[in-house]
């Protein structure tokens, strides 16, 4: 609980000293963006904080890339120091 | 534009030198050993003529409209919705490599040098001090690359004068008899890091001062960066001997640590280390400033600032579940990492290449008939 509430104290803070960043702007398109991307943030940040294990991107990467390369890579796993 | 700074062509040299020698003085020598064991530095000697030839390449893409930065280009070349598509590929690209390196940084402080540190710790010290260089903007990066660029050279260049007491030609030998395929090999895993992300670079391409000498500069940056490279490995090869090189995660530092002169001084390697902080501090600047520009592009917001503060700690997160734990990394950067940096760096300015041809060629023969 510590934790989250630290998490949040912070993300607080950081959106008082960072608010400058849009607060001049004119178009509504920055803000809505920004708040966007910072609630984003923020949930992440509060999820890693409860070390909730959320999915792994490379494994997505892998899979996607596995069928084209596994030949070079038996290739290359049989060029290795102690095969 | 959205961006208005100008950056002198030295300075963009020099930048092109710390993004190239970034973070391949950490994982290059161990990953080219391992595949092409006493034949490494011939194997990279190659790698790096190839990688001329990328560097050819993407100057081609570049003159395509040389006012404006790779994610115009790219949506002048595509058009407008398929070139927003890839552009939120290419940030997704971009995300996974700030935060990749930003994990590497801080994987090698808490293995080597920090030990009962946590790793969240760096990555937030260096991901603050990139925030803070993103929101000053591209002079402010270019200056203070100036700044730091003789102590991280000199440095390097000392610390092999220092260790060439201690080289063994016997570790080199036999020369390009056992295992050849593997030097051919090896060169795809080994272009990875230091070349197939020079991809990156087209977005600060046109904001440099004087465009024809910006392009020889981009040459000679990649030139210098790889000289370094192969004298780094060939060092390491020499001294340390392949079985060593090949099953240590960072050489280099090993090297430092052999650093001994007149038994007086010892234990300088933090030095040498200090100056991969500062090329590797560069090259995560400049994957967050272009993050932030190709963000603001795809937003179409006014400045590249604005999103700079939640991505720095999405990055944070999103580092630190790339990296469970150190095999993974290891497992990943020989066999897999390869093939993603490829298609960005490799087959997309390929692409546009010739689509921008083909374009080119149905414009004229609409205007002749």
């Amino acid at each position: 609980m510590i934790k989250v509430l630290g998490v949040l104290i912070l993300a607080v803070i950081i959106f008082l000293l960072d608010y400058r960043t849009i607060k001049n702007s004119k178009e509504r398109r920055d803000k809505v963006v920004y708040i966007v991307t910072f609630g984003i943030a923020l949930v992440l940040s509060v999820l890693f904080s409860l070390d909730v294990k959320l999915p792994y991107p490379l494994d997505w990467i892998k899979e996607a890339y596995e069928p084209m390369v596994e030949p070079f890579n038996n290739l290359l796993r049989e060029s290795k120091l102690d095969h | 534009m959205i961006e208005k700074g100008k950056i002198s062509t030295r300075q963009f040299t020099i930048l092109v030198f710390m993004f190239s020698l970034g973070t391949s003085v950490i994982s290059l020598p161990s990953l080219v050993a391992t595949f092409a064991q006493e034949n490494a530095w011939i194997s990279l000697t190659l790698t790096c003529l190839l990688g001329l030839l990328i560097v050819y390449l993407l100057i081609r893409v570049s003159n395509i409209d040389q006012k404006k930065n790779v994610f115009e280009i790219m949506e002048r070349v595509f058009g407008k919705k398929i070139g927003k598509g890839i552009t939120s590929l290419f940030l997704i690209f971009l995300m996974f490599l700030t935060a990749a390196n930003i994990w590497q940084i801080g994987m090698f402080i808490t293995t080597q040098i920090m030990v009962e540190t946590p790793i969240q710790v760096f990555s937030l010290l260096f991901i603050i001090t990139s925030l803070i260089g993103v929101k000053m903007g591209l002079e402010v990066i270019g200056r203070s690359s100036e700044v730091f660029f003789p102590y991280a050279f000199l440095s390097l260049i000392i610390m092999m004068i220092l260790v060439s007491p201690q080289i063994d030609f016997t570790n080199i030998q036999p020369v390009l008899q056992k295992n050849v395929s593997g030097i051919f090999l090896s060169i795809f895993p080994t272009m990875a890091t230091p070349f197939f992300e020079l991809c990156v670079l087209l977005a600060i391409l046109p904001y440099v001062e004087k465009s024809k000498e910006a392009r020889k500069c981009f040459y000679i940056g990649v030139v210098f960066a790889s000289i370094l490279l192969i004298a780094i490995t060939f060092m390491s090869l020499a001294v340390l001997g392949v079985e060593f090189t090949t099953r240590n995660l960072f050489p280099t530092y090993i090297l430092g640590k052999k650093i001994s002169i007149a038994a007086f001084l010892e234990r300088i390697e933090i030095l040498v280390a200090i100056a991969w902080f500062f090329t590797i501090y560069f090259k995560i600047t400049i994957n967050f400033y272009v993050l932030s520009l190709g963000l603001s592009h795809l937003f179409q917001l006014k400045t590249p600032k604005v999103l700079s503060t939640p991505m720095s700690f999405i990055l944070v997160v999103l580092g630190a579940y790339l990296g469970p734990n150190v095999i993974h990394y290891v497992e990943y950067i020989s066999y897999y990492w390869a093939p993603f940096t490829a298609t960005f760096g490799l087959v997309l300015p390929i692409v546009i290449l010739v689509i921008s041809k083909m374009r080119k060629g149905n414009k004229q023969k609409t205007s002749s008939t």
